[in-house]
């Protein structure tokens, strides 16, 4: 599985910049403007083209975004491939596990939120981003209207209050459901925890993932066809005849 | 139906041996390392908190809650929570629970045992039966509410029961009575996915009722239009939502559903057939009664003559081109309109009116008893409607929607409780208000309550103008406060005698939520320590009673009011140790069903809400032996009670199957800001916190979400003030004062010369500044508006 493996997540990652290097080559510099045939005259007006033209020829600012694409991206350094560890994993659920009561808990909020108005979260949520070393993540749910309802904040949201001792509580909840199984070495695990609220696996497992839990193969969409959920934890109890 | 047998038989025990075979993987991997978590077993149970009613799905391990999710099943919210839902599991886990009786002696609470506590009660008692009182609550469970019911009722027969659900809903019930001649909505949540506009009077769901607000908001997702507006005193979360946003005055929810009856009428775009088919109309009397007196369609009219948008834009402050946007809407027969309202409209000097108001604006426009078209009162508490409304808790009720004051209810209650004839006393009790008020006056100046037991409630923060209401009985040594609770509230440590309960899935419990839906859980963890059930609390004290000789409690055969067989032999469920051997729950609640067939509030056998989320009644037998719920009352498709006509309302006032539509002139509030008092008060609640806080702040992610109460200010008014956000300001009233920081365009946003606190805080008691003035019909309190002068805290050292 090892050599497997790491030849898959070679072929992901080189995919995955192959990609990216697309979507950043989309504004050309001054000096890539397209010349000839193709382009527009500098300066002058630009001739009317037929419709069958068009459908031919790429015209405008944007012509020769394509052009050497995947050249470009294959002279880029290959990127380190995803590893997995022990240690990556139990940090990351220990970071996951601060930011909730219990695994399926919502996580609460780490920075202010307007306390009015709807669909504030979704300008970075609804995707997700990674700026530097923050992470927004993708929400796991589908958009619902009222984040707040389920999304508080970790902080007194008035700006400038004293800081009031937390309660003390025993509770101690459920903080990880631990490793899926795999039926032999090598198989897909099974998903270990429920997915009521988390259809979306690229909200902790996807490219902006956290290390130790990211997927090593982001390329694949279809998760469940691979990693089965447990009918019990998804309120989906198989019942036996008795 | 006890719940091993339920187990044995039921999928989720299939479940749950099918998961232990799911975790041992081909290789025995997973049964060498099994997991984590591999041994949570879940099981269904109402949400602790609103009157909303979500079903969750609670995980145990090891003998505790570990884990919460939304219940799917659950048709109130398919899944989903709210922020307080999702934390209910860390409810029980505060660190502070009471897990032993307390007495107090020479001014210290010290533990003493269950046997002495009962006992105390019991002598308490029997000293001076007429001065004993229980106060309940909304979030009793059914069974607990009804024991309490036939103790007070059957037993030592003063009629001294009153719930805090008289703080929150009870203009609701007088409300429905009053129009339809029996309580509670006639429409349910399925209302919300099919209305085309919904009017929101005085209300907050964004933070109140969260999860039937993503109901209708997350239409939107889908892509269905529904229009929201907003009617209240103040910006909320809400607000951001709705297309249009109405801030009134205080009191002005009157002018506005006068002006829209006004401009139906004068349009004539009311619905001529509904009117003409179902309605009667009444206008008030002096006192005022729920009946009313008749008056004319002509007269009705004649009265609301004045009520032009102009004079209602003068006396509410919506302006008259809303009003006639909203009349013209409920003017339109191709939209479907609900209406939600819940404290604005409930907690008002005027409560019964407004609520006749909007019922008689639904009426007038035809807008009911079609799935969208509904006038739908919210109820803050998990079983305010469950165990207050049709248990019938109350100081005038007897289960069912019977009344003490009625021979003829009586004689069935005397029935069916196998009791002595003329053993229920036929004089209601005291109402919350009067009850506290003679617990806070002393006995030789009319002050005949001198005990009161108090369950699952924190009247010590919840009670409005607690100065007067409470504070005096604690300084008086013939008064004794008993208190049932799970955490040293406020009430706990003024209290007497202290007795430690166990809190929602420790015990079994069954609750009613707002859209009639009762549900039902089983005990899923101890309590912790020597902390017990209410129900047995209150089983053991009649049975102490009886043991004292107290002649009530036992029926006309000489047996135990709360008398329990199992296989031919009595169980002793008084004594803890064998409260367990049978399913108490599920004998009090088949007893009490019988109750509720007289006002066709029919509810199906224990077992039916064993297998269910929740059923709303009437529940009604089928032929081939299924139950089926009922969705839309009083309308021929859906209510098998309907006979004749597409609307039916079977239990009308005037014995001729319509409703009422009342006429009520507008009335100004009996306080309003002047220039000694010069701001208008509001008080409520936030989506974090659940009332008095005794539980969500206890719940570390909550707390540290809203850790302390404030006040909403309004930028202008806090410059003219010379104060700044976070600022400590005296907010203080004709009654009492306190202190707290100001919150400029914070959570809420009032207009200017109106401040909102929230009260969930127990360091900051904002019901010392609150008024007691409150319905003459409901006897709920105005906690939504009072004359208060703000100012800033002078510095240390200055006065």
């Amino acid at each position: 599985m090892g050599t497997a493996r790491s030849i898959h997540v070679g072929i992901a990652m080189a995919l995955t910049v192959t990609a990216a290097g697309f979507f950043s080559g989309i504004r050309g510099s001054a000096n890539e403007t397209p010349q000839g045939p193709q382009g527009d005259p500098p300066g002058g007006v630009a001739t009317a083209r037929s419709y069958a033209d068009a459908r031919a020829h790429r015209y405008g600012p944007n012509a020769g975004m394509y052009d050497g694409a995947f050249g470009k991206l294959s002279a880029l350094p290959p990127p380190a491939p995803i590893v997995l560890t022990e240690e990556a994993r139990l940090a990351a659920l220990d970071k996951r596990a601060k930011r909730r009561a219990y695994d399926g808990a919502p996580p609460t909020v780490p920075h202010r939120v307007l306390q009015m108005g709807p669909l504030d979260c979704v300008s970075c949520h609804a995707t997700g981003a990674k700026i530097g070393g923050v992470v927004a993540p993708k929400v796991s749910h589908p958009i619902y209207q009222s984040c707040t309802q389920c999304h508080v904040v970790m902080n007194d949201p008035r700006e400038g209050a004293p800081k009031v001792a937390p309660p003390e509580n025993t509770f101690e909840g459920i903080a990880t459901w631990g490793k899926g199984s795999r039926a032999w070495k090598g198989a897909p695990p099974t998903i270990p925890h429920p997915t009521l609220m988390r259809p979306d696996c690229a909200s902790c497992h996807g490219v902006f993932g956290a290390d130790g839990i990211k997927t090593t193969h982001p390329w694949r969409q279809s998760c469940t066809q691979c990693h089965a959920a447990n009918a019990e934890k998804d309120q989906h109890p198989p019942v036996l005849a008795p | 139906m006890e719940r091993r047998d339920f187990l044995k038989g039921s999928a989720m025990g299939a479940a749950t041996v099918a998961a232990a075979r799911l975790t041992k993987g081909k290789d025995g991997l997973a049964l060498a390392a099994p997991a984590e978590g591999a041994g949570v077993t879940w099981n269904k149970a109402p949400c602790r908190f609103c009157g909303t009613g979500c079903h969750v799905q609670v995980g145990v391990a090891g003998g505790k809650v570990v884990a919460i999710q939304g219940d799917e099943k659950a048709e109130v919210n398919k899944g989903l929570l709210c922020v307080k839902g999702y934390h209910v599991g860390l409810a029980l886990y505060g660190k502070d629970r009471l897990t032993t009786p307390l007495l107090r002696k020479n001014g210290k609470l010290e533990p003493i045992t269950w046997d002495q506590a009962i006992e105390i009660i019991a002598k308490r008692v029997m000293a001076n039966p007429a001065g004993f009182a229980v106060y309940g609550s909304g979030q009793w469970t059914i069974p607990e509410g009804y024991a309490a019911n036939k103790l007070v009722k059957a037993g030592i027969a003063n009629n001294q029961i009153d719930p805090n659900a008289r703080l929150c809903m009870a203009s609701a019930v007088t409300g429905f009575l009053s129009t339809y001649g029996v309580d509670e909505p006639a429409g349910c949540y399925d209302d919300l996915d099919k209305a085309d506009v919904i009017v929101l009077w005085g209300n907050n769901p964004a933070e109140m009722h969260p999860v039937l607000f993503s109901r209708i908001v997350d239409r939107r997702s889908r892509g269905e239009s529904v229009t929201l507006i907003d009617i209240g005193t103040r910006r909320t979360r809400t607000s951001g939502f709705c297309q249009h946003v109405l801030t009134m005055k205080p009191h002005g929810d009157l002018a506005i559903a006068l002006g829209i009856m006004h401009v139906l009428i004068e349009k004539g775009t009311y619905d001529k057939d509904f009117v003409a088919k179902y309605c009667n109309f009444r206008q008030r009397t002096d006192p005022p009664t729920l009946d009313g007196k008749e008056m004319s369609f002509d007269d009705w009219k004649k009265a609301l003559a004045e009520y032009t948008p102009e004079k209602v834009e003068k006396l509410s402050g919506v302006s008259a081109k809303d009003i006639r946007m909203l009349a013209d809407l409920f003017g339109r027969r191709d939209l479907k309109i609900t209406s939600l309202w819940c404290m604005g409209m409930n907690q008002h000097t005027r409560g019964t009116a407004i609520n006749d108001l909007v019922h008689g604006v639904h009426l007038l426009s035809g807008h009911f008893g079609k799935p969208g078209d509904a006038p739908t009162s919210l109820t803050g508490q998990p079983s305010a409607c469950g165990t207050v409304r049709e248990v019938g808790t109350l100081a005038h009720g007897l289960p069912g929607g019977l009344l003490v004051a009625k021979e003829e209810h009586r004689k069935e209650a005397e029935a069916i409780w196998n009791l002595p004839a003329g053993r229920i006393n036929g004089k209601p009790g005291y109402h919350t208000v009067d009850m506290w008020k003679r617990f806070s006056t002393p006995k030789a100046k009319g002050g005949d309550i001198d005990t009161i037991w108090v369950q699952v409630t924190n009247p010590a923060q919840s009670l409005p103008n607690i100065n007067e209401l409470v504070d005096p009985s604690r300084k008086d040594p013939d008064k004794f406060l008993i208190v049932s609770d799970v955490y040293p509230t406020q009430t706990v440590k003024m209290a007497d005698l202290v007795l430690p309960s166990a809190l929602w899935v420790e015990k079994n419990g069954m609750f009613g939520n707002s859209e009639r839906r009762t549900q039902q859980w089983f005990k899923m963890v101890e309590p912790p320590g020597q902390a017990r059930d209410d129900c047995w609390q209150l089983i053991a004290v009649a049975h102490k009673l009886m043991e004292l000789g107290h002649p009530g409690m036992k029926d006309k055969d000489g047996k135990f009011l709360f008398h329990t067989e199992k296989d031919g032999k009595e169980v002793p469920i008084w004594d803890y140790k064998h409260y367990y051997d049978v399913n108490v729950d599920e004998r009090l609640f088949n007893e009490y069903r019988k109750f509720t067939r007289f006002k066709h509030k029919d509810l199906a056998p224990y077992s039916e809400y064993v297998k269910a989320r929740g059923l709303r009644w009437p529940v009604v037998e089928q032929k081939d032996g299924t139950w089926r719920e009922t969705k839309f009352r009083f309308a021929k498709f859906d209510d098998p009670y309907v006979t004749k006509g597409d609307i039916e309302f079977y239990h009308s006032v005037t014995k001729d199957s319509r409703a009422l539509i009342w006429f009520h002139p507008h009335e100004q509030p009996p306080e309003v800001p002047d220039a000694a008092y010069p701001f208008w008060l509001c008080t409520g609640r936030v989506i974090e916190h659940w009332h008095t806080g005794s539980l969500t702040m206890r719940i570390p992610q909550l707390h540290a979400a809203m850790p302390q109460a404030y006040l909403e200010l309004h930028r202008d008014d806090a410059k003219a003030l010379g104060v700044a956000n976070g600022e400590v300001v005296i907010v203080e009233s004709r009654r009492g004062s306190c202190e707290l920081p100001v919150w400029i365009d914070g959570r809420g946003q009032p207009p200017p010369g109106s401040v909102f606190v929230p009260f969930f805080d127990e360091t900051i008691l904002i019901n010392r500044v609150t008024l007691d003035a409150h319905d003459p019909l409901s006897k709920q309190p105005d906690y939504k508006k009072c004359a208060v002068r703000i100012r800033k805290k002078p510095a240390a050292g200055k006065v």
